[in-house]
């Protein structure tokens, strides 16, 4: 049981002042950028990066680590309170936190937040612990045909979040998948609808999106209920409090979203934001009210957060463990790693368990303080919905045109933000649905990179799909997710005709 | 009524930009040799919406106005109407606008304050002393926020303008 | 996006520096604009270069960092290239400061900057997969078809492909990933065939036994790999290294460009720079003056536009 004294000593190192001091610092770093509309771990290690550099190696990336799960927790915040998602991986938890925040139940919302964070964290903290190597080497099996297959899965499951209208649905997809394709087309490396400008040809960034059609849409579509004196939640100690009883009630999501955190989590180049459209969509197909998704569902926030943070520890294996960075954000880790003079390689848990264990032990640590932080901050967190439109909305401009900003010093997406605004006020207005906008943009360009690397591989041979034992089962499955509804519809129609 | 007939021009500009996807994915080039071109996927999604936003005008025009989507007048009565709204609407991206114009010569930490304390005033006309001071009061505060937070703390290169 | 009164403003600022300055150059801190995040390849060195420079007091004002990611560079690129005779303004460049105005994304052209040094190079390892039964170019070309990870079409490693494919005359499928992670990550998974990795990523897969080096793209052999051969030795003419300098932008004073030139040269010259940089991230050291780099810029750019030339066919 040697994985036991290893934990064991990772943990008596992270409990150590100055370990849990960078824990600290990084896991309320994380909470507040989390919190910050568009800012999200990505731009906080950027920031980040410079002055960490002096530290101890192990100090350094327990602060750096830190940030990262913290920023998932932080997300949660501002899509609940505010329906803006305070970064990418926090864009589903808007879908049922939002209403219930609006239904005055803020303090239910945060509350299920936290605790599915916390399970997501723990539970996937859990299987890094114990099979983060052969977890890692199985992920190398997926490759572009495998990937390619597992986004034809998530998109046929994902088209039930299309709300009731099918093809005002159906083109809101379509508008997104396009949005994805903007910028440079990495297999040709010519630009696609950079109408000449070159601050398009690294594409649109998701959060600019994500903010100008959540965020700014909603604001733009509430502009009428902003009298003054009047709360947008009535004046109750409920609304403030988290319910135990959401707890348990939402158990068979909290272990959907951890599992499938972790496991889309650790493949390259998906990312947690795949993980928790999958999880939110899986969650609904199972629940036995569906309809209930969308208007705040306690299932609706537990199944993504956990999946987020799952996400975030089980994206972190492929830099410890092979040391390949498979996000945006294990990147810029990596890039920090490199700046202390670490070479993470897949010898690091043998060359190094003195670094190696010690993070892993921040990661409890940091979950636990996190839970902490959040529960007590709740409530005060939450009092926010009693403050009238009239007051909160001009500050909730003020912190998207700094938040957007922030993300690449550009006023150009500011721009774009506000233009996704008015798009999103008029998709209110006119009843389409925004979430296959984001849905089409998050996982069309993986769907596409990959179809196309599949046929570069192939050189044009579509047989490729098949060649694969884990694409085949995806395939299958989405094959059969499709036709069983099908399938019942025409069940229900012989039924009718016969009697 | 009047909003269904906003919603049906906008279902139709829909459709419109989806056509002029297509004719951009033929000039990419739909095929590329064996695979699949750059104009490949953007085709897949202007034909998605083509499609979606068609069955969307035909069942719209084919069933009639059974469905009036003129929320503001109907269930809202005591608020204000349709037209407040989209001048509101209007100010704000307007003032926004104008922000996004100015900040590069002004800074943007100077242009805070005004451009909040514009937002407030644009939700909530309402001139009265007391209002003002407050609405007032907040921009500077969030401006002073602002300022500590993403200057000072997070160092975010910003224009400084003429400061 | 900077506005023109602005880029006027600071143009007339240059103008006055240039006319004043003096010994007493420089006068102000100096900011060197990286084109990449932090974190990322130039960032690592610019950041290097700066602590050298105030650590070691080689200037007498300090040297910032300042990073304008996007546009595949091209707006950090035109940043540097509109403050014309500023000398208070540097920037760090790679791969796409040649190729981004090549292919039409950045209207600041590489005659638009005046070279200060280059102090670097980094190699590109072609490596395969240990358990892939491939260990020297005659395998490579026994196979007829492979398929080869790069980070896109106009990138190093993709030329490095197209040059490899048509010398053994082979049919090479280029894959397209998102970063070198994810085309070591495919390679790992056998997935792909080939990868020309940037030595500072590949490194610790081949330390653990789980890449094997084919060879080097450097014109020698690199000192962590002694026993891989460079492309040369091999009869090939595959040379190329991804060229870590930095440069300023155009109508600069003779002064500043010998300052810098300068401190450039005890920047490479430098202990920090030879253990943090080359030896961490396994380049080549070397050091080329401004007169040396204004030179081979033309030479460099036509490789890249003869090699776009090619794959636009």
């Amino acid at each position: 049981m040697e994985i036991f004294s290893d934990l064991f000593f990772g943990l008596s190192v992270a409990t150590s002042s100055p370990m849990l001091l960078a824990t600290l610092l990084g896991v309320l770093l994380g909470l507040a950028i989390g919190v910050l509309p568009a800012m999200g771990p990505p731009a906080a290690l950027a920031i980040l990066l410079p002055i960490v550099v002096s530290f101890e190696p192990t100090v350094a990336v327990a602060g750096l680590a830190g940030v990262y799960y913290g920023a998932m927790y932080g997300g949660a915040v501002t899509s609940i309170l505010l329906g803006i998602p305070g970064e990418s991986a926090a864009m589903m938890t808007t879908l049922d936190g939002y209403p219930m925040a609006k239904n005055g139940e803020a303090g239910r919302a945060l509350g299920i937040a936290t605790f599915a964070s916390f399970v997501g964290g723990f539970i996937s903290i859990l299987l890094f612990t114990a099979i983060a190597a052969p977890f890692a080497e199985f992920a190398l099996r997926f490759g572009p045909i495998e990937m390619t297959a597992l986004m034809v899965m998530t998109l046929i499951f994902s088209t039930s979040l299309g709300g009731e209208d099918r093809a005002k649905g159906f083109a809101a997809l379509g508008l997104g998948l396009w949005l994805g394709t903007v910028g440079l087309d990495i297999v040709s490396g010519s630009p696609r609808f950079n109408f000449g400008t070159f601050e398009l040809l690294e594409g649109i960034e998701f959060t600019v999106i994500a903010i100008g059609m959540y965020g700014v849409g909603e604001i733009l579509a509430s502009v009428n209920e902003t009298a003054p004196k009047v709360a947008r939640a009535r004046y109750t100690l409920r609304a403030l409090l988290p319910r135990i009883s959401d707890m348990y009630k939402t158990w068979k999501d909290l272990i959907v979203g951890s599992v499938i955190g972790f496991v889309v989590g650790v493949l390259p180049g998906a990312g947690a934001t795949a993980a928790t459209i999958f999880s939110y969509s899986f969650s609904k197909k199972i629940s036995r009210h569906p309809e209930n998704f969308g208007k705040g569902a306690p299932e609706g926030i537990a199944s993504p957060e956990s999946a987020n943070n799952s996400a975030s520890y089980a994206a972190m294996i492929p830099l410890f463990t092979l040391g390949i960075p498979g996000s945006g954000t294990t990147a810029i880790m990596l890039g920090g790693l490199l700046m202390l003079g670490l070479q993470p390689g897949p010898l690091l848990f043998e060359q190094n368990p003195d670094f190696i264990w010690p993070v892993i032990g921040t990661f409890y640590t940091g979950n636990l303080m996190l839970v902490v932080l959040t529960i007590l901050l709740t409530p005060i967190l939450a009092s926010l919905v009693f403050i009238p439109a009239a007051y909160l909305f001009p500050i909730v401009l003020g912190i998207v045109v700094y938040g957007v900003f922030s993300v690449n010093y550009s006023f150009f997406d500011l721009g774009m933000a506000m233009g996704f605004g008015l798009l999103g006020y008029l998709f209110r207005k006119f009843s389409y649905p925004s979430v296959p906008v984001l849905l089409g943009l998050v996982l069309g360009p993986i769907l596409e990179q990959n179809v196309r690397r599949s046929l570069i591989m192939s050189n044009g041979d579509i047989g490729i799909f098949a060649s694969s034992t884990i694409s085949v089962v995806f395939l299958l499955l989405s094959a059969s997710l499709l036709l069983l509804p099908m399938f019942k519809w025409a069940k229900a129609r012989l039924k009718k005709a016969g009697v | 009524m009047r909003v269904l007939t906003a919603e049906k021009l906008f279902t139709s500009l829909f459709a419109a930009f989806a056509v002029f996807l297509l004719w951009r994915s033929y000039d990419y080039g739909i095929l590329s040799s064996t695979i699949t071109g750059p104009g490949f996927f953007p085709a897949i999604a202007g034909t998605l919406i083509l499609v979606s936003t068609g069955t969307s005008l035909f069942s719209k025009v084919k069933g009639g106005e059974s469905k009036i989507l003129d929320e503001d007048s109907a269930g809202n009565a005591d608020g204000p109407g349709t037209r407040v709204e989209v001048s509101r609407v209007a100010v704000l991206i307007g003032v926004t606008a104008l922000f996004i114009v100015l900040a590069p010569y002004v800074g943007m930490i100077a242009l805070t304050p005004f451009y909040v304390f514009a937002c407030f005033l644009a939700l909530a006309p309402d001139f009265r002393l007391a209002r003002l001071g407050v609405g007032g009061g907040t921009a500077i505060t969030f401006t002073l926020l602002a300022w500590a937070i993403f200057d000072k703390a997070l160092g975010v290169p910003m224009p400084r303008g003429f400061f | 996006m900077r506005k023109s009164i602005f880029a006027v403003a600071m143009a007339a600022c240059g103008l006055f520096a240039t006319s004043a300055i003096a010994a007493d150059y420089p006068e102000r801190d100096v900011t060197l604009i990286v084109q990449s995040s932090p974190g990322g390849g130039s960032d690592i060195i610019a950041r290097t270069i700066a602590r050298i420079v105030n650590e070691g007091k080689l200037s007498s004002t300090q040297m910032l960092v300042e990073n304008k990611p996007g546009g595949g560079g091209a707006i950090a690129y035109n940043y540097v290239a509109q403050r014309k005779g500023d000398p208070y303004v540097m920037g760090t460049i790679a791969t796409s400061f040649f190729v981004a105005p090549l292919m039409g994304q950045s209207p600041a052209k590489v005659e638009d900057f005046q070279p200060i040094a280059v102090i670097a190079g980094d190699p590109f390892i072609l490596v395969v997969e240990a358990k892939s039964g491939i260990a020297t170019l005659d395998d490579i070309k026994a196979k007829k078809v492979l398929r080869i990870g790069n980070t896109g079409p106009v990138t190093d490693p993709a030329l490095l492909a197209v040059s490899l494919g048509n010398e053994l005359g082979i049919e090479v499928r280029p894959v397209p990933f998102n970063g070198d992670g994810e085309v070591t990550t495919a390679l790992l998974g056998g997935h792909i065939d080939l990868q020309f990795g940037n030595a500072s990523e590949v490194m610790a897969q081949i330390e653990a036994g789980r890449l094997n080096p084919i060879a080097v793209t450097s014109p020698e052999r690199l000192a962590s790999l002694p026993d891989v051969p460079t492309f040369k030795e091999l009869g090939s003419d595959i040379e190329l290294m991804l060229y870590r300098g930095v440069v300023m932008p155009k109508d600069m004073p003779a002064e500043a460009v010998a300052f810098w030139e300068d401190v450039m040269k005890k920047v490479s010259e430098s202990d920090i720079w030879k253990t943090q940089y080359v030896e961490r991230n396994n380049s080549v050291p070397l050091y080329w003056d401004a007169d040396e780099f204004a030179r081979r810029v033309p030479e460099i750019s036509k490789l890249y536009a003869d090699y776009l030339t090619t794959i636009q066919k």
